[in-house]
């Protein structure tokens, strides 16, 4: 495994750089966001007799798969573009930001195209409980998601500018554990949307 | 000493070279692995999407379902965000607020599904929405409507 500063103590009263440590409790409590949303979708789902689901056929599984793809070989540019800042390749960093920069607005247009289909299906956020779930949470991992945009916009232009080292990367790491964040409710939410 | 070039070379700056060799395998390491992930998670993606298709009982294909996802966010969440190599603050701080979690989830489920009431409601919404699918199938107003002419 990595030999480098990685795993050594940092002089902060836990060991942990700040940076992590901060983005890990903001992470717990976007558990907490999407958990509670999530847990209620679950148990509506199983016990409320109101709840129709549409058919598989109306929920376009094909394109929702196709979006996980997207947003799992955005998380691997990601831990890459970390990687390539580790062992000082500017050039590869800027690359691999690009490029999960460009997973986000490939996922985005794909939902966009997603909400139209479902609108002229019928499917809006007050149709019926499925609809206010399904929108209220995919349009909030979708929000997430531009939030996430937006850190890699800023950690491609510190790194043009120069800010960013192999031994000062912690907000290449914080951005990094936040789009893996995203990445992870998309995988939890795909499941129990589209398949269940 | 001397390199390869056969030009003296100091003992410091041999050491470095070595260093900067071996970050440079360490470096290679870890990015195999990171590749290595990236094919388990298109691998499990593509089981999830397949087992949903599957016509498996209920019950199976929902526990099936949980445990693929729960196995692509252990990777993600262990190799991509580092998990692995993080000490015990973040660790269990993390497992203190899943617990959280599954105190809601699981001790609601428990009453679904189980009490008489909620049982009569869904079945006789269930019934009633057969018969209108019904009288929208065969295309003309609902069945009993003629009859009461």
């Amino acid at each position: 495994m990595s030999s480098q500063a990685h795993t050594a103590t940092v002089a902060t009263s836990t060991g942990i750089p700040h940076a992590k440590l901060g983005m890990w409790t903001f992470l717990a409590s976007e558990v907490m966001l999407f958990g509670g949303l999530i847990s209620s979708y679950v148990i509506l789902r199983s016990g409320s007799p109101t709840m129709v689901i549409p058919p598989r056929t109306m929920m376009g599984v094909p394109l929702a798969t196709l979006n996980t793809f997207v947003l799992i070989s955005s998380s691997v540019t990601m831990v890459l573009a970390l990687a390539a800042m580790k062992a000082n390749e500017l050039d590869k960093y800027m690359r691999y930001l690009a490029m999960t920069f460009g997973g986000g607005v490939i996922f985005l247009m794909i939902k966009a195209y997603e909400y139209n289909h479902k609108w002229h299906e019928g499917i809006t956020i007050s149709s019926n409980l499925f609809g206010s779930f399904y929108f209220t949470l995919t349009g909030l991992h979708a929000l997430h998601v531009i939030g996430g945009m937006g850190i890699m916009a800023y950690l491609m232009w510190a790194g043009a500018k120069g800010h960013q080292s192999p031994t000062n990367y912690d907000r290449v790491e914080a951005g990094g554990l936040y789009w893996h964040f995203v990445d992870l409710v998309w995988v939890i939410l795909f499941p129990i949307l589209y398949l269940v | 000493m001397s390199d390869k070039q056969g030009k003296v070379v100091s003992v410091a700056e041999h050491q470095a070279a070595h260093a900067a060799h071996d970050a440079a395998h360490d470096t290679a390491h870890e990015i195999r692995i990171y590749l290595t992930i990236f094919g388990a998670l298109i691998l499990l993606t593509l089981a999830t999407v397949g087992v949903a298709y599957m016509a498996l009982p209920h019950a199976a294909s929902i526990v099936i379902a949980l445990l693929i996802a729960f196995a692509k966010v252990f990777l993600i969440a262990s190799f991509f965000m580092h998990l692995m190599h993080e000490g015990r603050l973040i660790n269990w701080s993390l497992a203190v607020c899943v617990f959280a979690l599954l105190i809601f989830v699981l001790f609601v489920m428990p009453d679904l599904g189980v009490h008489p009431a909620e049982q009569a409601a869904r079945l006789s919404i269930e019934e009633a929405e057969k018969v209108f699918h019904e009288a929208i199938a065969n295309g003309g107003p609902v069945a009993g409507a003629e009859a009461h002419h």
